[in-house]
């Protein structure tokens, strides 16, 4: 047993290949009135008929093993926190432009960081010269 | 502009290397608000893509982020082949080459599921993000919870807009 809706699928493939019902039964080897049934979900078809179909209209009909979408309760505890709108805002921009975005973020964290490790080695270096006194 | 992100991946599309955006940099493709400073990079194993990736970075004086200067470290081919996963600080910054990731595999299972998006005149491959969720659950890390949250957010956002 499997537990997929063979309705759309049959029916997609078959409008994609603008064949009508009659047609694809022909090509599939089975009659109008199954391809009917399939489509109008009265009837639950096997995999090969559904396979069947899909190669009939001229498609390979495949079987993907996806990972469950697992909740996290900790993961979720974090949810609330998120400010969406930023998302939603970002969404309505292209790849390319959040990549600019970014690059521009980037830009400055890297300066920032730059100028903090120029200001510690600055401070630093005083306590280098006054240490190296000390060895002589 | 030959300090950034974007100089090493004209490089590397320049160089024909096969390689996929993975980490921060895929979340933010994907529209997470986060900034990241480091690019993660899947690349794909083998000799001829090895000589291209080693070809298109070694201007670029990779090093080994956070080791002590001086170290007998060289990017070159025979390095990448022995290697696997390279954290990497270059004059372009931090970039992390992976060759495989927990929970997603190496190149050949990653670009099954990947995205195409033109962020600099090229089409990149990006990691899907429900695959890049997986890598984030599977690495495990306490930081990447927060992001996690945010990306599975994304998620639900992007499947209401079809």
């Amino acid at each position: 047993m499997y537990d997929v809706d063979a309705a759309p699928i049959v029916r997609r493939v078959r409008e994609a290949s603008a064949l009508s019902q009659r047609e694809l039964a022909d090509r599939a080897g089975t009659t109008q009135a199954v391809v009917s049934r399939v489509e109008s979900g009265v009837a639950s078809p096997s995999f090969d008929m559904v396979r069947r179909l899909a190669n009939a209209a001229g498609f390979e009909l495949r079987l993907e093993c996806v990972p469950h979408r697992v909740t996290d309760p900790v993961v979720d505890a974090y949810k609330p926190g998120v400010d969406q709108s930023l998302l939603i805002a970002n969404l309505r921009k292209s790849p390319r432009e959040r990549f600019s975005t970014l690059l521009s973020a980037r830009r400055f964290i890297l300066k920032v960081r730059r100028v903090g490790e120029e200001a510690r080695n600055r401070v630093a270096e005083p306590t280098a010269k006054y240490g190296g006194q000390d060895d002589g | 502009m030959d300090n950034d992100l974007d100089n090493i991946l004209t490089r590397l599309h320049a160089a024909g290397v096969e390689f996929i955006i993975v980490g921060g940099v895929a979340a933010n493709l994907h529209g997470s608000a986060r900034v990241t400073v480091d690019l993660d990079l899947m690349y794909k194993r083998g000799d001829a893509n090895i000589t291209r990736l080693v070809g298109a970075l070694a201007p670029l004086s990779p090093y080994l982020r956070g080791a002590p200067l001086g170290l007998p470290f060289r990017f070159d081919h025979p390095t990448v082949t022995a290697g696997l996963n390279f954290t990497l600080d270059t004059s372009s910054g931090p970039l992390d080459l992976l060759g495989e990731m927990a929970g997603v595999g190496r190149y050949e299972d990653v670009v099954l599921h990947t995205n195409t998006m033109d962020i600099i005149g090229n089409d990149s491959l990006v990691i899907e993000l429900d695959w890049l969720i997986r890598a984030k659950r599977a690495a495990g890390r306490p930081k990447d919870l927060e992001v996690l949250a945010e990306l599975e957010i994304l998620r639900g956002l992007t499947d209401k807009n079809g």
